[in-house]
């Protein structure tokens, strides 16, 4: 099941939060979504869910809108607040709660909360819990009824490294079984390991819509190796192909396709010890195309 | 695709985890799931017991201290009746909390998203809940009546005759829960649009309470009319006393009034009343950013 948001927009009396963004998200990935604080992640998220009503546009899942499905829960589940529980409840009677709107009882609430590691403290007041722990609470009611659409806003925040991990393993297992999935964070490293696609938000607009190696390669930026590099830049300068920097045999150049340099050193009889893109960080990726539509920036020079 | 879930879990942990989620068949969002889904609510908020179990007391506490006064008079079976829902001009602040606490609890704490998660069409959630709160607001009152009948019954002396089901009693005996129930109903909605506890009870109390009694500062022919048409008069002419005096409380703020309704007429009023909260509360919800 794919997600198409079209034409979105958000305003908060004057201020535009979300304009006129377009996307799809599809199944079987997991798709990070990522952008600065008040970039308009979590009202997207919330468009998506049919939460925030949109000011112009749609939000379809596979062509339909979600209220035209006889089993919502079972269409998408979400994390959007880790704390949004009646701290006075248990996860077994919230659980119950939210199960038995589509005719689910106690056996699917006990499963899942030992698929998330929560059956110890089934009985313990949500209140109490850290936001690992909560966090973990929100996992179980996304996952309750086996959704084939995962929403999920900033889902490890707080998580120790097992319960990362957990999450990171059970969204590839979930996005193999061609469930679709939507998640945002900050944490650039474990966005690069679990996404294999990323969409980038800045001011409400969408920036960046492509696969995870396409954004980190973005720049374009290749490391040539020859022994023969002052002549291998000369003939390349002559084509208007400029190295950034050179440190003996080794240079980076950009502004050209990886593949036109290896012809261009072939038909010239060049020996090439090396030729690569250079992987940037995802982090660098995203840095360098959120670098204008930063809200809050530290430090301000403006 | 059975198979892959019968194969080990690829990792498993000190908390047990595991990263393969078992499938469910296809399910469906149901009313009946729903009104399970807010009958476990309602049973699993604290609020629900405290405030149930002061309307109990208020209600018997009452028909008690009432009966014990009338001791040695000549008490008639309606008067024992007027006893038993006496109680109910008290325990209305507890089926307003009620039916406020439904909704203000979730919005409070932010559990309203996962709710309209599974319900995206988002009015199903508000009649589920005013049904369980409604039925669960008109039970205690019923059976806190049926309670505090027989102990009037017996404290003022009149022993444990039924016979005496005039229509006329009937008609408290049903009227006073189901005045608690749209009291409930009422506040849910007020909940719904206003959200906050606080902001709410302020607006029920205000239309419920305070308006009937600023009713006296329009002149005398007009503040009678309007007085037997605000909620809390029809109510007591569905649930009170035939021959008045049942609800001191009210008359003491609120005009006097010339007009008395039929009880029938005072059920339907209350219905297009509770249709108009309903109405209001659904259009606000429709559109609400949650």
């Amino acid at each position: 099941m794919h997600i198409t948001a079209q034409n979105l927009s958000k305003h908060y009396g004057k201020k535009l939060v979300v304009d006129n963004a377009s996307f799809t998200v599809h199944d079987g990935k997991v798709t990070g979504f990522l952008g600065p604080n008040g970039a308009g992640k979590s009202t997207t998220m919330r468009m998506l869910l049919g939460l925030h009503r949109p000011d112009g546009g749609n939000v379809l899942f596979d062509g339909k809108p979600l209220t035209s499905f006889d089993n919502p829960l079972q269409i998408v589940g979400s994390l959007l607040d880790a704390k949004a529980f009646n701290p006075r409840n248990t996860p077994h009677q919230y659980l119950l709660a939210q199960a038995a709107t589509h005719g689910l009882g106690e056996s699917r609430v006990k499963a899942i909360l030992r698929l998330t590691g929560l059956s110890k403290v089934a009985d313990k007041e949500i209140g109490g819990f850290s936001l690992g722990m909560s966090q973990r609470l929100g996992m179980a009611n996304a996952l309750l009824a086996d959704p084939q659409v995962l929403i999920l806003d900033e889902p490890i925040n707080g998580l120790d490294p097992e319960g990362v991990r957990w999450v990171r393993e059970t969204l590839k297992t979930l996005a193999s079984e061609g469930r679709t999935i939507l998640i945002s964070s900050h944490l650039m490293a474990e966005m690069a390991q679990t996404a294999d696609h990323i969409i980038v938000i800045g001011k409400g607009r969408i920036l960046a819509d492509a696969p995870v190696d396409e954004i980190i390669s973005g720049k374009g930026f290749i490391r040539v190796r020859s022994p023969q590099m002052p002549e291998l830049l000369e003939l390349l300068a002559s084509r208007g192909i400029q190295a950034q920097s050179r440190e003996h045999d080794c240079a980076i150049i950009a502004g050209v396709k990886i593949e036109e340099v290896g012809r261009i050193a072939a038909a010239h009889r060049f020996i090439l010890f090396e030729l690569a893109p250079i992987a940037s960080s995802l982090e660098d990726a995203y840095l360098n195309l959120t670098a204008d539509a930063v809200e809050y920036k530290s430090g301000a020079t403006a | 695709m059975s198979i892959s879930i019968a194969t080990s879990p690829k990792t498993t942990s000190h908390l047990g985890t595991t990263t393969i989620l078992p499938l469910v068949g296809h399910t469906r969002l149901t009313w009946q799931g729903l009104i399970t889904s807010e009958w476990i609510k309602m049973r699993t908020r604290v609020s629900t017991y405290w405030l149930g179990g002061i309307g109990i007391i208020m209600m018997i506490a009452m028909a008690v201290t009432s009966a014990i006064q009338s001791i040695g008079g000549n008490v008639s079976a309606s008067s024992v009746m007027t006893m038993a829902t006496g109680g109910v001009v008290g325990a209305q602040f507890c089926a307003m909390l009620l039916g406020v606490f439904a909704i203000s609890d979730e919005y409070h704490t932010g559990q309203i998203r996962t709710t309209f998660n599974a319900v995206p069409k988002r009015i199903p959630v508000l009649a589920a809940k005013a049904t369980t709160v409604a039925i669960a607001s008109f039970i205690l009152t019923f059976a806190s009546i049926t309670v505090s009948l027989i102990v009037a019954h017996i404290l003022s002396g009149r022993g444990l005759s039924f016979g005496y089901f005039t229509l006329d009693i009937l008609r408290m005996y049903i009227g006073a829960p189901l005045y608690m129930a749209f009291i409930t109903i009422i506040s849910l909605m007020v909940g719904a649009v206003i959200r906050k506890s606080t902001g709410s009870i302020s607006v029920i109390l205000l239309i419920l309470w305070a308006l009937p009694g600023s009713a006296v500062m329009l002149p005398a022919s007009i503040a009678g009319i309007v007085a037997a048409f605000m909620p809390s008069t029809v109510g007591s002419a569905l649930y009170g006393s035939s021959s008045g005096g049942s609800d001191q409380v009210f008359s003491a703020i609120t005009p006097q009034s010339s007009i008395t309704l039929a009880p029938w007429l005072a059920f339907i009023i209350l219905i297009a009343y509770a249709a108009i909260f309903a109405a209001i509360a659904i259009q606000v919800t429709k559109r609400r950013d949650v």
